[in-house]
């Protein structure tokens, strides 16, 4: 994975049924990304917080899924790792009729705030 | 090519590790043209060594920071510093791998209270590898 371990450390994860998970992950501030997003002032770039629900939705199925469709995604409110140092990643699944892919609903958020919301489909076995 | 190497620099504020426009090929009202060649070295190549698609996004979202920098910087402005509000209807067909040159069609809307609407291809080899829509914010700063 791209990300895990380097951009964002799981701290929980609440496994709710094989198609829902939330993740408690820890934004970790000496991620490699922040020296050039941006100089002096790191925030947390919108595509990694997209990779880092797909890396969730892998973990949840254990299946390599690739980002076919992004129906919508929101970014709610800009992230760093200061700001929101921990936050839930919730990742909803549905498998679609061949199931060759999971229809996602997903969100990145904290107690106050929702940072991201994202509706998709990942294709599975990338 | 208008923008290349170090100048690109000039349009966008995103730096190593995270740099994903190389060049700035052309521009005519409200298109414009970019390029990225992929490296080994990209931070998006995943273990499989293809780009991830978040890449893909990246790509096109610098793209359109680099059009709208290369637009104030010719007034004498500031490029400005851009965040993605919304990514909207976007599609991976495949994930380019090292040695492709990615080539990028973005398409500038009008801009409404600090929101532009843009829609960005992504061909590589004249084979389409990603389209999207995005709403990108402006920092007043």
């Amino acid at each position: 994975m791209l990300l895990k371990d380097k951009y964002f450390k799981v701290q929980q994860e609440n496994i709710l049924t094989p198609l829902h998970g939330v993740y408690l992950i820890a934004l970790l501030p000496d991620a490699d990304v922040y020296r050039g997003h941006f100089p002096h002032k790191p925030v947390c770039p919108g595509v990694c917080n997209i990779e880092t629900i797909r890396e969730c939705a892998e973990m949840l199925t254990g299946k390599n899924l690739m980002i076919k469709t992004i129906k919508q995604c929101r970014l709610t409110a800009v992230a760093t790792p200061e700001v929101c140092p921990l936050v839930d990643v919730t990742v909803m699944l549905t498998p679609n009729q061949d199931s060759s892919a999971y229809i996602i609903q997903a969100s990145i958020a904290d107690a106050e705030t929702t940072y991201m919301e994202l509706k998709g489909e990942f294709a599975i076995n990338k | 090519m208008l923008y290349q190497g170090e100048y690109i620099k000039k349009l966008i504020p995103q730096r190593d590790p995270i740099m994903m426009v190389d060049a700035l090929v052309s521009v005519d009202g409200d298109v414009c043209e970019t390029e990225l060649a992929v490296m080994d070295n990209n931070f998006f190549i995943e273990d499989d060594q293809l780009l991830s698609e978040p890449g893909l996004i990246e790509h096109i979202a610098q793209s359109a920071s680099a059009f709208a920098g290369y637009r104030c910087v010719v007034k004498g402005e500031p490029a400005p510093v851009g965040y993605i509000g919304e990514v909207k209807k976007f599609h991976c067909y495949r994930r380019p791998a090292i040695g492709d040159v990615l080539k990028t069609t973005v398409t500038m809307g009008a801009e409404v209270n600090g929101i532009t609407i843009i829609t960005g291809v992504t061909n590589v080899n004249g084979e389409v590898v990603a389209d999207t829509q995005m709403k990108i914010f402006t920092a007043d700063e």
